[in-house]
């Protein structure tokens, strides 16, 4: 497999879609909307990492994805986050708080 | 967990789909993308594009599709599996591309695995493949033997055995059998057969049961009592499997005898030709025998209790022995008790030797065919050098060329195997057709599991032997330079030297085998060169017994008549008689020469075999006499009892001294055996096989000790087979109800003692000429290819005025140089080697001199032929056109 470049964007992209999606259930657009209007300019994310992000989650199982009919009636495909996502998103979450809470403490005497 | 079994379980679904349905899940990320876009596009187009504009936009803003979709793929986790299919299919496509250097490779592996796995079958069904007997491993066979005399596996006698059993404490039980032949009578057509006297408590020990029946009480054979057990085969044969057998009788040597059992067709014990078994009872001296010490005609087979070694046992078994010794001087003197594990006992260590011998053998040549090929992948990576060097400035990584480097050498050697296994089969077939009949289970050779994956394994491994080398090579050119040069660097110093040092191993295989063969055929030609002692061309072979309730003087009449009338038959040159004319196993016995005085009469235990024998036998058989006379018709049952001896027996009790007049006593000096006076010295007969020296031989003339059973041996002028049914006529003019058996010739049989040694030299002989071909070729293929890579420099060298001569010999020395490197190392390896060989070989030792002259040479010459060819071809270079040619 090729090597998983800017690892901090993508594992950040990765929880984000995973906090996304425990919303409810998402095809592709959605979640690029909503991506946008959550990370505004600060994170710039375009499709063309989103949806391999997307099937990188589906192959480890922790979302899963279905056919089904959009808001305009065409086919598309939906991601919802699955038990593991769930309890991932939880584990990386709480990691992410002691992370950044170590920062913001260094940081804040600085 | 429910849960997690479930993602596994979509997980493999998804691999499965990712793998096979490739084309399913491409739609689908295409769709899942072209959504996207659309949506996008439907999106800008409502803040106001223009519909082309929309799109482009929409387009812009996802970033690289291709790489995406790339990516999205690579999120499948199947790209290993996928890249190697590529692999696979682009190196099928090049091999069709190139179908003779295809050809070649896969020629040359499938030869060497093929005969790896031929070999290697046998090597499992005679060597591997467990016994069909209850933990084969604790049984052990028990022999007498004397080992002043270097006799090791003899029979023993009933009295000594009762005590081996009620003495050891090693041992569960001991059992003991003799294989003995017998007329199936009662029939029209009378059947000799096989018949195994044994103790009842044969089968427990063995740990076989009978298919249906049982067999025989310790009661039955306390008693005396005729009930037999049959084979599967005779069952099959002579009853039709039907299981109403056990009601009926079978007679055996007239004597009606109840069935009482069959044995399963797995059952052959001692061998495939015992048809049927007796409680050991029956014998038909079992009064004298049952009081008999010494050797005799029992073997011991016994199972030894868990934990105890055959080592431990050996030991306990030669105090036992001693203490017999000790007990009974007269009888056990110098008899010890030899064990010998059941499956060496099968196998013969004989047989074991030369069968690792041909396996190394042929592992030495699949090594020499790997070489080779290795050398033609490297040859053809400098073609393919360019292609190699344009994928790595294409951005591929080392590792992902060796990967396809290594994949082209496992598809060619497992079609190489595939071939193999084809070649295996037919190999199998040719070697038990061929290969001698005495060798245990070899018919049972055959292609099973274990073969296939022998099979598979071996090509495997040889792919990667012969496809790394030349991978690590090839995948660490350098791609700037090979691109920008024209000249290859593939052919510049370091690959011609990792080729050069691959035709050194070649040959430094080669040579060793060579040697092997060598000695081997030179052991041969010893042995075809070996004096049996008698003149075995045209001497028919016919085994004759009058009925079994016949007397003794209606033998002798029955026998004088034969010899008479047989040598009288037009065609019949002369015809005598003897008990057996091959000596099988070690026969021995006590012998008591006649002194000054009955007290002083020395007796010994010596190896010798008695045969009663009819007066035109020497004759017969062009026997020279040294000295006395032949038997003739006076040396009846009214006159004085004679015997004639041979060379080695006179020389062993009279040296110096004539032994004519002297007489000896078959048994010790106490026995009432009558004193027989020589009457005769004759030449040595080489009996026991050619390879033997002739032991000590006693011949008695059957007008004074009559046999039943003889053999018949006619000297025809014509081809002897020929006269077989006029002589067969004859006997039955004679007496029509005498059993006539074993129609041969005394070649054929003759023949079959050395069949082994055929066998083994010709496989040898055969792999080391493969080598021999493989290493040319291997060492013309490096010259040829070094002269088209010289032509340049061999162009300037003549443009500067080197001559012919020079070029010539410029090439032939760079061969040569390698090839006698190759012969050095395969030397000096081969000074162990061969050794290994030393208890097969005949008449030469194991560093036989001119063997170790001849072979370097022949592999020398060989070398030099094929450097030859190559370097005239250098020497006609034209320097014009050469230095044009690039």
């Amino acid at each position: 497999m090729k090597k998983q470049k800017a690892d901090l964007l993508q594992g950040t992209l990765e929880l984000l879609v995973l906090r996304l999606l425990r919303a409810g259930r998402f095809n592709g657009w959605d979640i690029m909307q909503r991506l946008q209007l959550v990370s505004g300019e600060v994170l710039s994310v375009t499709p063309g990492a989103l949806y391999p992000a997307l099937h990188r989650l589906e192959e480890r199982g922790l979302i899963s994805a279905v056919w089904g009919p959009s808001d305009n009636n065409r086919r598309a495909k939906f991601y919802e986050l699955t038990a593991a996502g769930r309890k991932q998103l939880e584990a990386e979450r709480k990691e992410w708080e002691r992370f950044s809470g170590a920062v913001a403490l260094i940081l804040r005497d600085a | 967990m429910p849960e997690e079994d479930a993602v596994s379980l979509k997980r493999i679904t998804r691999r499965w789909r990712a793998l096979f349905r490739r084309d399913e899940l491409e739609r689908e990320l295409n769709a899942e993308l072209r959504f996207h876009i659309e949506h996008e596009t439907a999106q800008n187009l409502r803040s106001g594009m223009d519909q082309e504009e929309a799109r482009y936009a929409a387009l812009r803003s996802f970033g690289g599709i291709e790489q995406s979709k790339e990516e999205c793929r690579d999120a499948r986790g199947v790209r290993l599996i996928e890249e190697s299919w590529q692999d696979v299919r682009y190196c099928v496509r090049m091999l069709l591309k190139n179908p003779a250097f295809t050809a070649v490779v896969v020629l040359t592996l499938a030869l060497g695995i093929g005969a790896n796995t031929a070999i290697f079958s046998v090597l499992n069904s005679v060597l591997l493949r467990p016994l069909p007997y209850q933990d084969s491993d604790r049984l052990v066979f028990l022999w007498s033997d004397t080992p002043k005399q270097n006799t090791r596996e003899m029979g023993s006698a009933y009295a000594n055995i009762s005590d081996w059993n009620n003495q050891n404490q090693s041992f569960e039980e001991l059992a003991f059998f003799d294989p003995t032949s017998v007329t199936l009578t009662g029939i029209n057509d009378p059947e000799q057969v096989q018949s195994v006297h044994a103790s009842a408590n044969l089968f427990s020990l063995l740990g076989v049961a009978p298919l249906i029946g049982r067999t025989f009480s310790p009661e039955e054979e306390q008693n005396q009592v005729h009930v037999v057990v049959l084979s599967y085969g005779l069952w099959q044969r002579r009853f039709g499997g039907s299981r109403s057998v056990i009601a009926q009788t079978l007679e055996v040597d007239n004597v009606k005898s109840q069935v009482i059992g069959v044995m399963p067709e797995r059952f052959q014990f001692p061998g495939k030709n015992s048809q049927i078994w007796e409680p050991h009872t029956l014998v038909p001296d079992w009064q004298r025998q049952k009081t008999q010490r010494g050797t005799g005609s029992w073997r011991v087979v016994g199972r030894l209790k868990p934990n105890f070694t055959v080592q431990q046992a050996q030991t306990e078994m030669s105090s036992i022995a001693s203490r017999l010794e000790q007990a009974f001087p007269n009888f056990n003197k110098g008899l010890g008790i030899n064990l010998v594990p059941f499956q060496i006992q099968v196998t013969g260590t004989n047989v074991r030797l030369v069968l690792w011998m041909i396996f190394g053998a042929v592992v030495l040549v699949l090594l020499i065919a790997c070489t080779n090929v290795a050398n033609l992948m490297l040859a053809r990576g400098i073609v393919r050098e360019r292609e190699i060097a344009i994928r790595m400035a294409l951005g591929a990584g080392r590792l992902r060329l060796i990967r396809q480097l290594l994949t082209e050498s496992a598809v060619l050697s497992l079609l190489a195997g595939l071939f193999g296994l084809l070649l295996a089969t037919a190999g199998i077939k040719g070697l038990i057709s061929f290969g001698p009949k005495d060798i245990p289970r070899l018919d049972g050779a055959e292609v099973d599991l274990r073969v296939i994956a022998f099979a598979l394994g071996v090509s495997l491994l040889t792919g990667l032997l012969f496809g790394l080398v030349p991978a690590l090579k090839v995948s660490q050119s350098d791609p700037g330079g090979t691109l920008k040069e024209s000249r290859s660097s593939m052919g510049g110093l370091s690959g011609r030297r990792t080729r050069g040092l691959l035709v050194i191993a070649e040959f430094s295989l080669a040579l060793p085998l060579l040697l092997g063969a060598g000695l081997l055929l030179r052991s041969f030609m010893h042995l075809q060169a070996v004096d049996a002692g008698f003149d075995p061309a045209r001497v028919l072979l016919i085994q004759t017994a009058p009925a079994r309730n016949s007397t003794t003087d209606q033998w002798r009449v029955f026998y004088q008549q034969v010899s008479e009338r047989i040598a009288a038959l037009p065609g019949v040159e002369a015809a005598g008689l003897i008990e057996e004319i091959l000596i099988s196993g070690n026969p021995d016995g006590l012998i008591t020469i006649e002194g000054g005085s009955p007290d002083s009469s020395p007796s010994a235990r010596i190896p010798f075999r008695r045969d009663v024998i009819s007066e035109g036998l020497f004759q017969t058989l062009r026997v020279p006499l040294r000295t006395g006379r032949f038997f003739n018709v006076h040396d009846n049952q009214g006159a004085v009892p004679v015997t004639i001896i041979n060379e080695t027996m006179a020389r062993q009790f009279w040296p110096g001294e004539g032994a004519l007049g002297k007489r000896l006593k078959l048994g010790p000096a106490q026995s009432p055996n009558p004193w027989l006076t020589v009457v005769g010295v004759v030449g040595d007969m080489r009996r026991q096989n050619l390879e033997r020296q002739p032991i000590a031989q006693i011949f008695l003339p059957h007008l004074q000790s009559p046999e039943r059973r003889m053999n018949l041996l006619i000297r025809t002028t014509a081809e002897s087979t020929q006269l077989a049914p006029v002589v067969r006529d004859e006997i039955r003019a004679i007496d029509k109800t005498v059993l006539i058996s074993q129609v041969s010739t005394l070649e054929s049989l003759l023949a079959r003692t050395s069949a082994q040694r055929r066998f083994q030299t010709w496989l040898l002989t055969l792999f080391s000429t493969i080598a021999l071909l493989l290493a040319a070729v291997g060492i013309y293929g490096l010259i040829h290819q070094s002269v088209i890579l010289r032509t340049h420099e061999i162009g300037i060298r003549l443009a500067l005025g080197a001559k012919r001569r020079d070029v010539l010999r410029l090439v032939v020395t760079q061969g040569m140089s390698l090839a006698a490197c190759g012969i050095g190392m395969g030397l000096l390896a081969a000074f162990g080697l061969t050794r290994v060989l030393a208890g097969l070989l005949f008449g030469v030792t194991a560093t036989d001199p001119a063997t170790f002259m001849a072979a370097p040479l022949l592999l020398a010459m060989v070398a030099f032929l094929a450097c030859y060819i190559p370097a005239r071809r250098a020497a006609k270079v034209d320097p014009m056109v050469a230095l044009r040619y690039e």
